[in-house]
This record gives structure tokens, C-alpha cells and sequence, in this order.
């Protein structure tokens, strides 16, 4: 009975850490906003909200299949020639959706251009590999993946959706992915306000300095509250202390007398 | 053919084109290396080297290895592979040659495989056709010519962002803006200067 | 499918042996901080990380 109970309490604690492994790659340890990977493409693929969803899917796929590949063959592999291997792994899946992506999706496949073959070079892929994938199993490693790259898919349309609203007004969708309708999210007319310029180079420079700035400025302000919060803590803690030093000198002080 | 077919290749990519600012390759380094000016240069002149003999290799192997073939889908693993052979190869040769060359360009290599400016411009190459419209053999002059200009590109604008990272680090800037963000900003302002530029060819 | 096979295991194949043959040989230089440290927060290169993490074994 007892040792069907701390098994039970084993399973539970892992797939509590399956949790944190999934959910920590999001926010708190998001690859783009906190760790600053994968600069190139989010800058190159941002032009839209679309766009960046579209680069941020063939990430997740060639996040999760290199990290499980990684891991399945973490044993086999020499030392020496880790990394090199991983590179011909991650090359291989890159291959893989660039081909799969021309035959589904061909508009997208257009727009993304060269930064299809360039998914092989995003740091946030071998960084992964390298420091999560070769030092865990499957299952955690695909969970890791999914997450990580969910994270910067979602900073990737965080960057595009912001573009495409300053230059146009509005937010479109079905423009490059294959969906059955096109349309758009939002359209607030504003035509008289459109910025071209956040389409081009110089917006996604600008954008994206914005939208890290902002993730700082969060992060300063955490850090912040909780070293008041531990200030408060120690200032209390050290009121009691001197509370009792008191009482206890006034107590003696009254045993003596 | 007139020789300036290789001016216009090389004016185009370095300043009209710009890796950095206009095609977002090498944002990497260009964030993080480029805060002194010596280290700026020792990385363009490494990575000017490695762009024009790796995008002559790959230029050969595309049009006389995988198209004859009909293998062109496994371009992307072949170029990485070869580029990162190519960087192993002369890391290891300046290792052997000379103390002194390793120490100026040397340190730079490794952070070059992984630089997408390399194999970005390899891919443009084939991409942007020049083989198809000067010939295979003169669209490796262009092809090399336009590596050349975008590594040209590539050294100027980090050398120049160095120098204004220096001026920034002055600057008094809010701390949510210090480091990356502001030097994002810089980049964007800079890559409206360079919109300027476009009408020159 | 053929010819895509063996050059695939040729270019994998020069690539795993120039990378032995480039990491078995010796540095000339004393152990240096090779890179700004800041290059490696700005992208993580893996490459620049594992030079540092040599360098700094030493």
C-alpha cells in the first residue's frame, strides 16, 4: 500500500516537471524576449501576423523532431562528434519541412524564402539540442521542444501582428497559409494612418527593440517588488528579533529584581 | 561581358542590399561582437573571407553536382555541411600556419558556422539566378563578385555600428532600454539611411 | 535517389572528418577569453559557448 502511494506521488512529481519544462520555455524563459535566440528570422519573417505564424509552426516541427532525434541518439553518439551530428540531424528535418511546405503551402513557402534553409543556422535549435535534448529523455525532450518553440512562435506573432497593424490597419489572415476563407481579424480602417515603414527593415529593427524593451521593463519591475517584498521581510524579521531580545532582557531583568 | 557587371554585383549587395541592415543575416554577430572596433574588423575580415570562397564552393557543387543529378533538394544539407567543413578546414590551417594570423581572425571562426550571413548569401546566389543569365561559368565571377560586396556590406556596418556603441555606452539611456533595445533602435535608423541609398544602380 | 544517398554521405562524411581533424589540433594560443561575453547572451552561439567552456577549463 505504502509503496503504491509513493509511486503514485513519483509519477505525480514527474509530470509536474513535464509541466514546468512545457510551460517555462513561454514566458519566463521565452527564446526570443529573455534569451534573445533566433534573431535573424524574427526579424526577416515578421512582416505579418500570418507570416510569423507560419515561421513559428516549421520551427515547432523541426524543434520537436530534432530534439527527439537528439535525445533517442544522446547514448549512441561519441563525444567529439556531438555537434556535428546534431547539425546533420537538424539539416535533415530542415530538408524535410522546406520540401513539405512547398508542396502545402506554396504562398508561404514563397514568402519565407531563404529562411526556410536558414531554420538550420537559428542558435535556438542547436541550443536546445545541445543543452536539453542530449542530457534528457524523449518524452521530456519533446515536451521541451514544443514549448520552447511555441514560445517563439508566439513572439513571432506578438512582432508581426504589431508590424502589420502599423502598416496597414488591420490584421489579415489565408493570405499564405492554406485556409478555406481569407479575411481579416481586425481591420480598424485606419488607411489614413498606414506606416509603411513598419513593413519594411527599419520597423522590424524598431519593433522588436520596442517589444524587448517592454519584457525588461517587466522584468526590472519584478525584480523590484520582490526585493522590496524580501527588504519588508528581513525589516520584520528583525523587528521580532530585537521584540524578543527585548522581552527576554525584560525578563530577566524582572527575574533578578 | 563588361567588368561593370562585377561593380554594379558588388555595389548592390554591400550597400543597396545590405546583409545586416536590409536582409537581416548576421544579426548575431552584429549585436553581440561589435563593440570594439578592432573586434569588428577582425570579424569582417574573417567572415569576408569564408563568405567568397564558401559561396564559390557552393556555387560549384549546386550547378555541377546536385543539378546534373537532379538533387537539388538536398541543397540546404550539402551547403551548410560544406560551409562548416570549409571554416574547419581554415581554422585548422591558421592554426598550423601562424600564431598571429590565429589570434587576429582565428577566434572569429567558430562563431562563423553558425553566422546565417554565410549560408543566407549562398543560398541568394543561387536564388537570384546568375547562372541562368550570364552563363555557369561568368555567373561565378557575379556570384562571387556579389559575396565579395555583401561582405564588404557586412564589415561596414558593424565597424560602423561599433563605433556608435561606443558613443551609446555614454549615453544615458532608461535601464529598460540599455543594451539590446536601444542598440535595436540604432540598427533600425541606421537601416533607414540605408533606404536611401536604394536608388544608386 | 541514388546520387542524393552518396553525396549526402559524402559531404556528411567530409564534414565529420574535417571536424575531428580541426578539433585534435592543438591551439597555438594560451588559454584567452576568446569572445566578448556579451555575444554569447546576444545569440547563444553554441560555438562561441563551447570555446568558452574550454577556455575556461584550463
Amino acid at each position: 500500500m505504502a509503496q503504491k502511494q509513493t509511486a503514485k506521488k513519483g509519477k505525480r512529481k514527474k509530470d509536474l516537471h513535464a509541466l514546468a519544462v512545457f510551460t517555462r520555455g513561454i514566458i519566463r524563459e521565452n527564446s526570443l524576449f529573455v534569451l534573445l535566440l533566433g534573431m535573424c528570422p524574427a526579424l526577416a519573417v515578421t512582416s505579418s501576423l500570418e507570416t510569423g505564424f507560419g515561421m513559428g509552426l516549421l520551427v515547432i516541427f523541426v524543434l520537436t523532431l530534432s530534439n527527439i532525434v537528439v535525445s533517442l541518439i544522446r547514448k549512441a553518439i561519441p563525444e567529439e562528434i556531438r555537434i556535428p551530428a546534431y547539425i546533420v540531424v537538424i539539416a535533415t528535418f530542415v530538408t524535410i519541412v522546406g520540401l513539405l511546405t512547398e508542396a502545402f503551402a506554396p504562398a508561404l513557402h514563397e514568402s519565407l524564402g531563404i529562411f526556410i534553409p536558414l531554420i538550420v543556422v537559428n542558435c535556438l535549435i542547436m541550443e536546445r539540442a545541445n543543452n536539453f535534448a542530449s542530457k534528457n529523455n524523449v518524452v521530456l525532450s519533446a515536451i521541451d521542444g514544443i514549448g520552447v518553440a511555441l514560445g517563439f512562435m508566439l513572439a513571432l506573432m506578438l512582432i508581426g501582428g504589431t508590424r502589420e497593424f502599423l502598416a496597414t490597419g488591420a490584421l489579415a489572415y489565408g493570405v499564405y497559409l492554406p485556409l478555406p476563407l481569407e479575411g481579416s481579424i481586425i481591420n480598424a480602417g485606419l488607411t489614413l494612418f498606414q506606416m509603411e515603414v513598419f513593413v519594411g527593415p527599419a520597423g522590424g529593427f524598431i519593433v522588436i527593440g520596442f517589444w524587448l524593451a517592454v519584457f525588461k521593463a517587466f522584468e526590472l519591475y519584478n525584480k523590484r517588488k520582490k526585493k522590496e517584498a524580501r527588504d519588508r521581510w528581513i525589516e520584520k524579521k528583525k523587528k521580532e528579533a530585537a521584540e524578543r531580545k527585548r522581552r527576554k532582557a525584560m525578563e530577566s531583568a524582572g527575574g533578578s529584581a | 561581358m563588361s567588368p561593370t557587371v562585377f561593380f554594379v554585383a558588388i555595389i548592390s549587395a554591400m550597400l543597396i542590399n545590405n546583409v545586416v541592415l536590409l536582409r537581416f543575416l548576421g544579426v548575431c554577430p552584429f549585436l553581440g561582437v561589435s563593440k570594439r572596433s578592432e573586434t569588428a574588423l577582425g570579424m569582417g575580415g574573417a567572415v569576408t573571407f569564408v563568405m567568397v570562397v564558401g559561396s564559390v564552393l557552393t556555387y560549384l557543387i549546386y550547378y555541377y553536382v546536385l543539378e546534373p543529378f537532379e538533387i537539388t533538394y538536398i541543397s540546404t544539407i550539402a551547403f551548410i555541411l560544406v560551409i562548416a567543413s570549409l571554416v574547419q578546414l581554415v581554422e585548422m590551417f591558421i592554426k598550423k600556419v601562424s600564431k598571429k594570423l590565429y589570434k587576429a581572425l582565428g577566434i572569429y571562426l567558430p562563431l562563423i558556422v553558425t553566422n546565417c550571413a554565410i549560408l543566407g548569401v549562398a543560398e541568394t546566389n543561387i536564388r537570384e539566378g546568375y547562372a541562368e543569365e550570364f552563363g555557369v561559368m561568368s555567373g561565378l565571377g557575379v556570384a562571387a563578385a556579389s559575396a565579395f560586396g555583401a561582405a564588404l556590406g557586412f564589415t561596414l556596418v558593424i565597424f560602423a555600428f561599433s563605433s556608435i556603441r561606443e558613443r551609446l555606452e555614454a549615453a544615458n539611456v532608461p535601464a529598460a532600454w540599455k543594451g539590446i533595445p536601444i542598440s535595436l533602435i540604432v540598427a533600425g535608423i541606421m537601416a533607414l539611411a540605408f533606404l536611401g541609398l536604394e536608388g544608386i544602380v | 535517389m541514388v546520387p542524393a544517398i552518396v553525396v549526402t554521405m559524402l559531404v556528411v562524411s567530409l564534414f565529420f572528418g574535417t571536424y575531428i581533424m580541426n578539433k585534435r589540433t592543438p591551439e597555438p594560443l594560451e588559454a584567452e577569453e576568446v569572445v566578448d561575453k556579451e555575444s554569447c547572451t546576444a545569440c547563444m552561439n553554441y560555438s562561441c559557448r563551447y570555446k568558452i567552456e574550454e577556455t575556461r577549463g584550463d
